[in-house]
């Protein structure tokens, strides 16, 4: 224990992803191309099912780069030590934004077949004096600002630290701990409007404060899957096999169980009070997704949804929890790695049970099981856009900060 | 008040070999973690078993260089844990929403429509639930971990040493049992004080 | 006090308030070695008390006599004392009641929370702020107590089988409170008591008294520092550290379940939860600063609780003052955004109803006043810090007030509307439940070990053999360094 590295970097160990990057960038284009060409082709004209799928996928990726960027930006604001050798590909999925915001695109041109208050009627009652919010000039103006705010926050942080990597300077690491204060609290605001507007508008009548809580919840338990699988693939292709080691594994297994919960507690606050006042516009929004402890509302009227609402429970709450708990499920790599790869599928099913019942407002031709299929086709294709900037940002650069002052904290740290 | 504390600084040890029979054991002080570390392994490595470190604060590194076993302390609080919300389960379905015929009028659950709810309002119940799976857990860790460590013990013989006294302060102990086969009174003295050991004593049982 | 040498434990002027990039500034301070420790902390309970804690008992009791006579009053006068009408029948109590639990929530939080992000900053303050959760949920306690009409029948409130048949109602978010909040207290409780047994066993060994030597004996249960010991009661300390998180999220959410679950418009938020939970920290750590300032002072162990200590604490005040602020933005903005005439209205009138005061003086403390903390400078100056402290705790007052008269004063329908008054017993019970407060706290300073003396050794430079690098290495030349500096 004590002496492994004590601090010291192995110099002959990888750190750029070479062939690997290249091969990687071709492939998840690819994967991209033909998950978002299927679902294209599955929903066949339907382009409101085909922006619910689409929108699913979006919300995944924009969740976990969102995390992504809270991560890194919690670390400086910690001057947290142990998570220097792994920080970069935070900041690497951080960089995400930017095909983001071009991938958001299609949504803008697509979102009067999706969101139902761009037909509202103003004399509406409920929908009418909404329409101050959500109209589509609007929206689009809020969309294009929350972009280019997330946008900015991450590139910040990803240009310090790559500066690092050559200059060595620790001037970066002084002003990103700085700022990383006000920074954080432009984010938080961003944040939350981003779920408010782009999911939390799917049903327009219904509001939850706590809302863009429980998108974020979900997102950091993404996200951290998504870190372990990432580090594992690099680690498997010879990548930082010396420099990031089962501790900082034990750690993201940490901060991954600690989501896990969060997100449940998130979860079943929110269901509960509105599942306890019992108002209808709230309930119908947990009735259209059928997690109602009403007999007739959950087995007829919302189709097989009861059922995703029961597989979300258990997958994303009740199970991962258990298994999560032990620090030797922590510890040992296979059994994390599967963990981290239930959540990131789990992470999936939380999205779709947010996005796709909305569909039920519409007219749509489609079955309940085509949804799902399309909503994961959707996931696919933006996946492989996501995973190509991913590669594109690593390019021959460094997957790790090597300049960063914690390096040698980051690697003698232990838990005990 | 402190020089009081301090004024036992005598190094000599006064261990008279024939009394060996009779004692306890041999208590040894250090003054650094380092010391007792290393004192440590070499008693482990001279192959007893039934000797204990002292020292004001948890030491790091120190079980493994007493080769102890990782405690099953964690196990103990599952299974709390589990109780406790298997009774949360059972207290709020048997109260709330059951009532069966035959059983005493005190004893018969009790059912109450309130606010639409149904008698098995599940979503409800969860916060004693989790309240009582708490209860247990945190039960199972402090009863827990006095049980097996035997505490409250107000009678040992390493607390009626004087020196000892600083070992909840600013010194370290290893004390190594006479029962232990392989106690041998010279050789163990020989063993703690090459091993770095200020002060030796007997202890009386 | 005589005894030891204040300049030996002062030490040079190092200020750890300096960020540096590769260092971590030092934790203790000063040439200081386990005895220092051991001796600067039993020196608060070994020394004369001075005179200023026997005027602060004095003041303290006197108020908490105040209390039991009030009480007395109460329960044979009846609630009518209170200013409690309807529709406001949750008053005073129930106010002071959601404030005290808040407090109580920052003691764990450090305990537990800080210890599982291994925030080994904590050890200096950990103790003092879980004594004051437990005497903070004590004064707490009362309010349910004395407010259920009938103050002699509390044990209704338990499940247990009786003569009229009945059970306790699970639906009910009170009971939940009963069970959460008994819960609470239970645990932290272990986690106090657990958390003091070594160094009870310190105050044992250096007894002088045959009284005290029995005392501290009984409560230390035998304690002897074996190394076997020490390894399950770590582990059963992190295990409850792990368990008292959940529990102090758990246990302000169901507080805030009290209103949310409601219908009442100012209540039913899906937020309340987290931010209940955020706004405890936030007044919670306030009580810590509050306490922390003078008791460094007065008992001389600055080089214990360092400015760095300070400083972080102020830094976590400020972000989950933060958070707490983020809250009323997006309950004020989904008010506005749902367009439900009820929501809107209430929250009009919150800042131009008749207690749009109390909304002002929530807004200036709450949210303005502790951006002071954003400055360096204004958050290390602890005359500030102080007032911040100060500010804050008048704040979150009245953020229950806000949340619990405001809302509760207009509801629905106009011909239900109402208006609040606290009566003089309500402000005399509420003056007299700080006196309890600091009774407690001003006897557990003298009587019990007000910081944790072995974890603070154990994050000292000498407690690590070479397993640990960063500590035993770079952090203690780095404060040896700028000892040196401080002294050319």
């Amino acid at each position: 224990m004590s002496a492994h590295a004590l601090g010291q970097l192995d110099a002959n160990e990888r750190r750029t992803l070479d062939a690997f990057g290249k091969v990687g960038l071709v492939a998840s284009l690819i994967i991209g191309a033909v998950g978002l060409l299927a679902a294209l082709a599955l929903s066949a004209g339907d382009w409101t099912l085909f922006g619910h799928a689409y929108l699913t996928g979006f919300m995944y990726f924009l969740t976990v780069s969102v995390a992504a960027l809270f991560f890194v930006i919690i670390q400086h604001l910690t001057r947290a030590g142990w998570s220097s050798t792994i920080r970069r590909i935070a900041e690497l999925m951080a960089m995400n934004l930017p095909i983001l915001g071009i991938l958001v695109i299609p949504i803008l041109v697509l979102h009067g077949g999706m969101y139902e208050w761009v037909h509202a009627d103003p004399s509406d009652p409920v929908l009418g004096p909404k329409l101050v919010w959500l109209n589509t000039n609007f929206f689009v103006i809020r969309v294009v600002i929350y972009f280019v705010v997330l946008i900015s926050l991450a590139y910040w942080f990803y240009s310090h630290s790559i500066a690092q990597d050559t200059d060595g300077d620790l001037a970066h690491t002084m002003t990103m701990q700085r700022y990383s204060g006000l920074m954080l609290v432009i984010f938080a605001i961003t944040g939350s409007a981003v779920a408010f507007d782009l999911v939390m508008s799917l049903n327009p009548e219904w509001y939850s404060t706590m809302y863009a809580v429980y998108l974020f919840a979900g997102g950091l338990a993404g996200f951290f899957a998504w870190m372990i699988l990432s580090l594992r693939l690099l680690q498997s292709h010879g990548i930082m096999t010396s420099s990031v080691n089962q501790e900082h594994y034990h750690d993201l297994g940490k901060w991954l169980f600690g989501f896990v919960f969060f997100w449940s507690y998130v979860a079943f606050s929110q269901y509960m009070l509105q599942w306890y006042a019992n108002i209808p516009e709230e309930t119908a929004w947990f009735a259209q997704r059928g997690a109602t402890t009403h007999d007739a509302v959950s087995w007829t009227e919302s189709g097989p949804w009861p059922i995703l609402a029961l597989v979300l429970l258990f997958g994303h709450s009740l199970i991962p929890f258990p298994a999560l708990l032990s620090r030797w499920c922590k510890r040992i790599l296979g059994v994390l790695t599967f963990w981290a790869a239930w959540m990131a599928v789990f992470h999936l099913v939380d999205m779709i049970f947010v996005i796709m019942p909305a569909m039920q407002m519409h007219e749509t031709e489609s079955t309940f099981t085509m949804q799902i299929v399309i909503a994961v086709c959707g996931f696919v294709g933006i996946g492989g856009f996501w995973f190509a900037s991913l590669f594109w940002w690593a390019g021959a650069r460094s997957v790790m900060p090597l300049k960063d002052p914690r390096i040698a904290e980051s690697l003698a740290h232990e838990n005990y | 008040m402190s020089e009081d504390h301090r004024a036992i600084q005598d190094p000599q040890t006064h261990l008279d070999a024939a009394e060996g029979a009779t004692s306890w054991g041999v208590l040894a002080e250090f003054d650094d973690v380092e010391t007792l570390l290393s004192a440590a392994e070499q008693v482990r490595d001279a192959g007893f078993r039934r000797w204990e470190a002292y020292s004001p604060f948890p030491v790091h590194g120190l079980d493994a260089a007493m080769g102890h076993q990782y405690t099953k302390l964690p196990w103990i609080v599952l299974a709390c844990g589990l109780t406790g919300m298997l009774s949360g389960i059972l207290l709020t379905w048997y109260t709330n929403a059951t009532s069966f015929e035959g059983i005493p009028y005190a004893l018969r659950g009790y059912l109450f429509h309130i606010s639409g709810k149904p008698f098995w309002s599940f979503p409800a119940f969860i916060p004693p639930i989790f309240e009582l799976t708490i209860l247990f857990s945190a039960f199972g860790a402090f009863f827990g971990m006095l049980a097996m460590n035997r505490l409250p013990m107000f009678y040992h013989p390493v607390l009626k040493n004087l020196r000892f006294r600083r070992a909840t302060q600013d010194k370290f102990f290893i004390g190594i049992e006479a029962a232990d086969p392989a106690f041998d009174s010279s050789k163990t003295v020989d063993l703690l004080r090459s091993a770095g050991a200020t002060a030796i004593e007997e202890l009386e049982p | 006090m005589t005894t030891l040498s204040t300049d030996k434990l002062s030490g040079p002027i190092v200020d750890t308030t300096v960020d540096e990039t590769i260092e971590r500034p030092p934790l203790v301070l000063g040439e200081t070695d386990f005895m220092d420790v051991t001796d600067s902390v039993c020196a608060m309970i070994e020394n004369k008390a001075p005179i200023g804690w026997w005027l602060a008992l004095l003041v303290s009791v006197s108020l908490f006599g105040l209390l039991q006579v009030l009480i007395l009053f109460l329960v044979l006068t009846g609630v009518g004392v209170w200013g409690n009408n309807i529709p406001v029948a949750w008053g005073f109590p129930i106010v002071n009641f959601v404030f005290w639990v808040g407090i109580g929530h920052a003691g764990t939080l450090i305990s537990a929370i800080l210890y599982l992000f291994r925030q080994k900053w904590r050890t200096a303050i950990n103790r003092f702020a879980e004594a004051m959760t437990i005497f903070a949920v004590i004064c707490a306690l009362i309010w349910p107590g004395i407010h259920i009409g009938r103050p002699w029948l509390p044990y209704w409130m338990f499940p247990y089988p009786n003569q009229m048949g009945m059970w306790p109602q699970f639906r009910s978010p009170l009971l939940w409170d009963v069970f959460a909040v008994g819960t609470y207290f239970t645990v932290s409780l272990l986690f106090w008591y657990m958390g003091m047994i070594p160094d009870i066993a310190t105050l044992r060994d250096r007894s002088k008294s045959k009284i005290r030597q029995i005392a501290y004996g009984v409560f230390s249960l035998g304690w002897r520092g074996s190394n076997r010991h020490w390894h399950r009661y770590e582990r059963a300390y992190l295990l409850l550290a792990a368990l008292a998180t959940p529990l102090v999220l758990s246990v302000h959410s169901v507080v805030s379940f009290d209103f949310a679950v409601s219908q009442v418009p100012g209540w039913h938020s899906t937020i309340f939860p987290p931010y209940f939970v955020a706004g405890a920290v936030f007044g919670g750590f306030a009580m810590v600063i509050l306490l922390a300032i003078p008791c460094r002072k007065w008992f001389k162990i600055e080089h214990i609780i360092t400015a760095r200590h300070m400083e972080n604490m102020a830094k976590i005040m400020l972000s989950t003052g933060l958070i707490v602020s983020l809250a009323y933005a997006t309950e004020f903005f989904v008010a506005w955004y749902s367009m439900n005439r009820y929501e809107q209205f209430t929250f009009e009138n919150y800042y131009t109803g008749p207690y749009a005061w109390a909304f002002g003086m929530l807004m200036f403390c709450n949210v303005i006043f502790p951006q002071l903390l954003w400055f360096k400078k204004l958050r290390n100056n602890m005359t500030i810090l102080f007032l911040a402290s100060v500010s804050v705790t008048i704040g979150m007052w009245f953020e229950r007030f806000w949340i619990i008269i405001m809302s509760l004063t207009r509801d629905f329908v106009p011909s239900s509307w109402g208006s609040y008054w606290p009566s003089w017993v309500d402000i005399g019970m509420f003056a007299g439940s700080f006196g309890l407060f600091f009774t407690l706290f001003l006897l557990f300073v003298r009587f019990l070990p007000s910081v944790n003396m072995a974890e603070v050794r154990a994050v000292m430079p000498q407690a690590h053999g070479e397993g640990d690098p960063w500590i035993a290495s770079e952090v203690h030349d780095r404060a040896k360094a700028m000892e040196r500096e401080a002294h050319s």
